[in-house]
C-alpha cells in the first residue's frame, strides 16, 4: 500500500485548484451537505451492539453488529420491508426505484441497484447492507464485502420466505416485536383471502414478465406461489426461474387471463387495444374477451406489501369471492408514520 | 567526338575489377513441389563500377530476378555471391547494410517527414531504438542530395509528387551506403526529364566505383543509353547477355517482345530502339 | 531538423506523465463524496507519512481503498490497450485497427460467461477464467493465421475477424440461457467496467503489463519500417517474421490482461494512438510510450466522468468511452476517407 501512496505524495501540491464544473459543484454542494452533515450525525444510543455470525438467504456467512443500527437498503424490497418494519430511522440511504415513506422523506438514495455508489455506501458507514439477489449484482456485493461491509442478501423464491426475511431483518434491526407483528399481519392476511377462495377452481394465468421476448415466472418463484395465493395456477408448464415462451405454447394453453405488472395502474384499455392487433396475442381467448389484469409494478417485489397485491388481484379473478367487501381491506398503516 | 559525354556503347570497356556481383546457374519456380519455372538457370557477373540493365516483356522474370538479388527469395539451384559471399548466408541486417532496394510502388500508411524517412535508410547500420547520430543525419542529407532531393529535407512524403517522392525512396537507398542497389522500374513515374536525370545519377554512382547498380526496366532506350550490360529475359529464359550494341539486335527483339521493332546506329554510337508501326 | 531524437522522447513522456498524474490526483478527490482539496492533501500527506502522518478513517476508506486502487487500475488498463492498439495497428498495416479486431475480447466474454454458468461466485474467478479465454483465442487465430510457417498480415486479419464473429455468436447463444441476474452483471462487463476493483495486491499484474509493454517497445524502430510494407522492411534490415511474433504476442497479452481485469472497454484502443500521432507524428518510438500515457490518461478521466456524471449511479467506464469514441470514431474515418 505505501508505495503508490508515497508516489503520489512526491508530487502533492498545496492547493490543486477549483477544477469543478458549475453542475459538479453543486452537486458536490448538496451532497457535503447531506452526507457529510447527517451521515456523521450521532445515530440514537440504543441497545448494546455486539457482532454476531449469521447466514444469510444465499448462504453466504457474514459478521454483523446487532442490533443494526445503520442499515443501506441497496434494492427496493429491502427497503419495502426495512420500512414496513417501522426501522425508519435505521435506514440510512436506500437505492433508485426504491419507496420512500412521506414521513421520512426525501431519502437519501446511493444509486441504481445494478450500480450504486461504492464510495457513498462507505461514507455512509453502516452496520449492515441489504441486497436482494434478482435486483443486485454479485459484483457488487463482493466489492462490499471486500470493503469490510456486511452485506445481507435476500432471495425469496415463496411467499413464505418473505415471511421469513421479515422475520430475520426484524431481528438484525432489533426490531422483533415489530416483525413478529407485521409476520402475523401478513399470515392472517393471507388466511382471509384463502378463506373467500376455498372452495373455487383456480384460474389458468399467464403471467407476462415481459413481452417481447416473451417471459413469465417460473414454478419456484415468489411470484407463482403469490398467484397461488390469489387463486390462479399458471397456464403453462414451465421450467426454470425466468423461462422464455414461444406465444405458440401460449395459445394452445389458452390461459383464462393475462396477468401484465404495470408501472402506472390505470385502465388496461390501452394495452388491450395494443393485444388485439398483435399477432398471435390476437387469438387469444383472454384478449377476445378482454379477460387482462393489470398489477402494481411492486407485485415483482418480495417484500410485505405483496400482499395486497395478492387481495387486489385475487379480487379481480375472483369478483363474486369478494363480492360482500366492495373496499380494499383496510391498507396498512403508512409505513414510519410516527 | 565531344570530349565530356561519351555514349556508353562506344566506350571502351570498364576495367576489369572484382565483381561484385556473381549470379551462378540460378533458377527458380513457385509452388512447392515446384511447378513451373519462372526463371531458367542464368548467369551473369556485375562488376563493382556498372550499370546493369535487365529487360524483358512483362512476366519475363525480372522482378523474381530482383527479389533473387536482393536475398528475399532463395534460388531453387544455383549461388549468388556478394563480394564472394554467399547471399544465404549473410543475415537479414548484414543483407540491407549492402544491398538496397528501390521498388515500383512506396505505400505509406502514416504521414512521414522526408528527413525520417530518409533516415530510415540508416537503421541497418544501427542497432536498440536507432535514434539517429551525426554522423547519421549528415549521410542522410549527403543521400538526399546524391539523388537530387536536397531541398524537400523538410517536406512531408505525402505532400510530394511522383517524381519527388521517387527521388526520395532513392535517397533512403543510398543513405543505406549500399555496394549493391536493386532497382525496379525506377523510371515508371517520371517525365523525360526525370528519368535522364535519374539514370545520369546512377551512371555517376556507378563509375565512382562506390555502388554497382542493376535495374529492370521496360524502357529499352534508357538500357541502351545508360546500361553497361543487358540481360534480355524471354519467359524466364536467357535470350541475350552483353554489351547493349551486341544484344539489342531487330532480330532477338523481335523474337522476345513479339512485335515489330527497328533498331537504328547512330552516328555518336547509341542506340535508337522504337517500334515499326505500319499505318495502314 | 524533424527526425526523433531521444531527448524529445524523453521530453513528451515527462510531459504526458505529468498529466497523468495531476488528472490522476484530481480524481482523486471527486466522486459521489467529493474530497475538498485541503482534504485530499492531508490524507495523500499521511499515507504517504509526511507530516502529521496520520490518515482519517474516510481518508483510508474511500481515497485509498476505493478511488486509488480504482484511478490506478483505470491507468493501467488505458495503457495497456492503447499500446496494444498501436501495435495492431502496425501488425496488421491498418489505422482502423483496434485491439479486439483479432477476437480477444470475444474470447475473453466466452470465458467470463462460462465460469458464471459452471463456477462458484466470485469476481477474481470470472476475471481469470476471462484471461484463460483471451489466451485460447490468441493461440487459435495464431494457429489460423500462419501460411508458409509464419504470421501472414491478411490471413491472420480474417482468422480474427471470423473468430471474433464466431465467437460473438456462441456468446447470445449463451447469454439467453444464462439466467437473468448474471446477464446483469455479463452486460456491464461487456461494456467494460471498474467499479469492482481488484485489491491492489495484484502487483504481478502491473509488472505483466509493464513488462509487456517494455518487450514491445523493443520492437519500435522495425515498427516504423513494417508500416511500409513487410518486403521493405526485410529490405531495410528488419527480420520481419520475428518482430510480427513479438508484436502479436504482446499486443494481445496485454488485450487479455487489461480485458479480464475491466471487461471489453471500447474505442481507446483505436483512438488514443491516433491522437497521439496527430499531435507528435507517428514514429513508434514516441508512439508507444506516449500512447500509454494518453490512453492511461483518457481512462482515468473516463472512469472519473463515470463516476461522477450521474452519481451516485456508477456508469460503466465503456459507457463514457462510447459516448465521446463513436462520434471521433466517425469523424477519424472521413479524414483516412479523404
Amino acid at each position: 500500500m505505501h508505495s503508490p501512496a508515497l508516489f503520489l505524495g512526491a508530487f502533492l501540491l498545496p492547493s490543486t485548484g477549483r477544477h469543478r464544473t458549475g453542475a459538479v459543484a453543486t452537486r458536490a454542494a448538496l451532497l457535503t451537505l447531506l452526507v457529510w452533515g447527517h451521515g456523521r450525525a450521532r445515530t440514537h444510543p440504543g441497545p448494546a451492539q455486539s457482532w454476531q455470525t449469521v447466514q444469510d438467504q444465499m448462504g453466504r456467512t457474514l459478521r454483523v453488529r446487532i442490533p443494526a443500527r445503520r442499515v443501506v437498503a441497496l434494492a427496493p424490497s429491502a427497503a419495502d420491508t426495512l420500512f414496513a418494519l417501522g426501522a425508519c430511522r435505521q435506514v440510512v440511504a436506500i437505492s433508485a426505484y426504491a419507496d420512500c415513506p412521506a414521513a421520512v422523506a426525501p431519502c437519501r438514495t446511493v444509486g441504481q441497484p445494478l450500480s450504486p455508489s461504492l464510495e457513498m455506501i462507505a461514507a455512509l458507514q453502516p452496520d449492515l447492507v441489504v441486497a436482494a439477489r434478482t435486483a443486485n449484482r454479485r459484483e457488487t456485493v463482493s466489492a462490499l464485502e471486500r470493503m469490510g461491509v456486511p452485506v445481507y442478501v435476500t432471495d425469496e423464491h415463496s411467499v413464505g420466505d418473505i415471511a421469513r426475511t421479515v422475520r430475520t431483518l426484524g431481528a438484525l434491526l432489533g426490531r422483533q416485536k415489530a416483525a413478529a407483528e407485521l409476520a402475523l399481519r401478513m399470515q392472517q392476511h393471507l388466511e382471509a383471502i384463502q378463506t373467500r377462495l376455498a372452495r373455487r377452481p383456480p384460474r389458468r394465468v399467464l403471467f407476462v414478465v415481459w413481452m417481447d421476448p416473451l417471459i413469465t415466472a417460473g414454478p419456484h418463484t415468489f411470484i407463482t406461489d403469490a398467484l397461488r395465493f390469489a387463486g390462479a395456477i399458471p397456464a403453462v408448464a414451465v421450467g426454470g426461474d425466468w423461462p422464455h415462451l414461444s406465444l405458440e405454447q401460449v395459445v394452445v394453453a389458452q390461459p383464462e387471463y393475462l396477468i401484465f405488472p404495470a408501472a402506472t395502474p390505470g385502465s388496461a384499455k390501452p394495452l388491450l387495444d395494443e393485444l388485439r392487433r398483435r399477432a398471435g396475442w390476437k387469438d387469444l381467448q383472454a384478449v377476445q374477451q378482454g379477460r387482462i389484469v393489470l398489477v402494481g409494478e411492486s407485485f415483482n417485489r418480495p417484500s410485505p406489501q405483496l400482499i395486497g397485491q395478492i387481495e387486489s388481484l385475487a379480487r379481480a379473478l375472483h369478483p363474486q369471492a369478494f363480492a360482500d367487501l366492495p373496499q380494499v381491506s383496510a391498507a396498512e398503516e403508512a409505513p414510519c408514520g410516527h | 567526338m565531344k570530349p565530356t559525354e561519351t555514349p556508353v556503347a562506344t566506350r571502351p570497356a570498364p576495367p576489369r575489377a572484382l565483381p561484385r556481383l556473381s549470379v551462378q546457374g540460378v533458377s527458380y519456380a513457385y509452388g512447392s513441389p515446384p511447378e513451373q519455372f519462372v526463371l531458367q538457370p542464368v548467369s551473369f557477373e556485375v562488376a563493382r563500377n556498372q550499370v546493369f540493365s535487365l529487360v524483358g516483356p512483362n512476366g519475363s522474370g525480372k522482378s523474381t530476378l530482383l527479389r533473387l538479388l536482393a536475398g528475399t527469395l532463395e534460388p531453387l539451384a544455383g549461388k549468388i555471391l556478394l563480394d564472394g559471399i554467399e547471399l544465404k548466408r549473410l543475415d537479414t541486417r548484414t543483407r540491407a547494410q549492402r544491398i538496397a532496394v528501390v521498388q515500383q510502388e512506396n505505400p505509406l500508411l502514416f504521414s512521414l517527414g522526408v528527413l525520417e524517412f530518409v533516415l530510415q535508410g540508416r537503421y541497418p547500420h544501427g542497432s536498440g531504438l536507432r535514434f539517429p547520430e551525426r554522423e547519421d543525419l549528415k549521410l542522410a542529407l549527403q543521400a538526399l542530395d546524391q539523388a537530387g532531393a536536397a531541398r524537400l529535407a523538410r517536406r512531408w512524403m505525402h505532400e510530394l509528387s511522383g517524381g519527388e517522392k521517387q527521388r526520395v525512396v532513392l535517397a533512403r537507398a543510398l543513405a543505406q551506403q549500399p555496394v549493391l542497389l536493386l532497382l525496379d522500374e525506377p523510371t515508371l513515374h517520371l517525365d523525360l526529364a526525370g528519368q535522364i536525370d535519374l539514370l545520369r545519377r546512377l551512371r555517376h554512382l556507378a563509375t565512382s566505383g562506390q555502388t554497382a547498380v542493376v535495374l529492370a526496366t521496360h524502357d529499352l532506350n534508357l538500357a541502351a543509353d545508360f546500361a553497361d550490360c543487358v540481360l534480355v529475359l524471354d519467359r524466364g529464359r536467357t535470350a541475350g547477355i552483353g554489351p547493349p550494341s551486341d544484344v539489342l539486335t531487330e532480330a532477338l527483339l523481335q523474337q522476345v517482345f513479339g512485335v515489330p521493332l527497328r533498331v537504328e546506329q547512330r552516328p555518336e554510337g547509341t542506340l535508337r530502339i522504337f517500334p515499326e508501326v505500319n499505318r495502314v | 531538423m524533424r527526425a526523433l531524437t531521444a531527448r524529445r522522447v524523453w521530453l513528451v513522456t515527462a510531459l504526458l506523465a505529468g498529466l497523468l498524474v495531476l488528472i490522476g490526483v484530481i480524481s482523486l478527490g471527486l466522486g459521489a463524496v467529493p474530497t475538498p482539496p485541503r482534504e485530499l492533501g492531508a490524507c495523500l500527506a499521511g499515507a504517504a507519512h509526511i507530516g502529521a502522518g496520520s490518515v482519517s478513517a474516510d481518508c483510508r476508506m474511500i481515497v485509498l481503498e476505493l478511488r486509488l486502487p480504482r484511478v490506478l487500475l483505470a491507468a493501467l488498463v488505458g495503457a495497456a490497450l492503447s499500446v496494444a492498439g498501436a501495435g495492431f495497428q502496425a501488425l496488421l498495416r491498418n489505422p482502423l485497427a483496434d485491439p479486439y479486431v483479432l477476437g480477444i475480447s470475444s474470447g475473453a466474454a466466452l470465458g467470463a460467461i462460462l465460469s458464471l454458468l459452471a463456477g462458484p461466485p466470485g469476481t477474481l474467478l470470472t476475471g481469470g477464467a476471462a484471461f484463460l479465454g483471451a489466451l485460447a483465442t490468441v493461440a487459435g487465430v495464431y494457429l489460423l493465421g500462419q501460411r508458409h510457417g509464419h504470421l501472414d498480415t491478411p490471413t491472420l486479419l480474417l482468422a480474427g475477424v471470423i473468430t471474433a464473429s464466431f465467437l460473438s455468436a456462441i456468446i447470445m447463444f449463451l447469454m439467453t440461457t444464462l439466467p437473468g441476474r448474471e446477464l446483469r452483471g455479463l452486460a456491464f462487463w461487456l461494456m467494460g467496467d471498474l467499479s469492482s476493483p481488484l485489491p491492489l495486491s495484484l502487483r504481478w499484474l502491473y509488472v505483466a503489463v509493464l513488462l509487456t509493454m517494455a518487450a514491445l517497445y523493443t520492437t519500435a524502430a522495425d515498427l516504423n519500417l513494417l508500416l511500409a510494407g513487410e518486403q521493405e522492411a526485410e529490405h531495410l534490415g528488419v527480420n520481419v517474421r520475428r518482430v510480427k511474433l513479438v508484436v502479436y504476442l504482446c499486443a494481445s497479452l496485454l488485450t487479455a490482461l487489461a480485458v479480464s481485469v475491466s471487461g471489453a472497454i471500447g474505442y481507446v484502443g483505436l483512438l488514443v494512438p491516433h491522437a497521439i500521432r496527430l499531435l507528435f507524428g507517428s514514429d513508434y518510438r514516441l508512439l508507444l510510450p506516449a500512447s500509454a500515457l494518453g490512453g492511461a490518461t483518457a481512462i482515468v478521466f473516463a472512469d472519473t466522468l463515470a463516476r461522477t456524471v450521474a452519481a451516485p449511479t456508477e456508469l460503466p467506464v465503456g459507457a463514457m468511452t462510447a459516448v465521446v469514441g463513436a462520434p471521433l470514431f466517425i469523424y477519424l474515418l472521413r479524414r483516412h476517407l479523404q
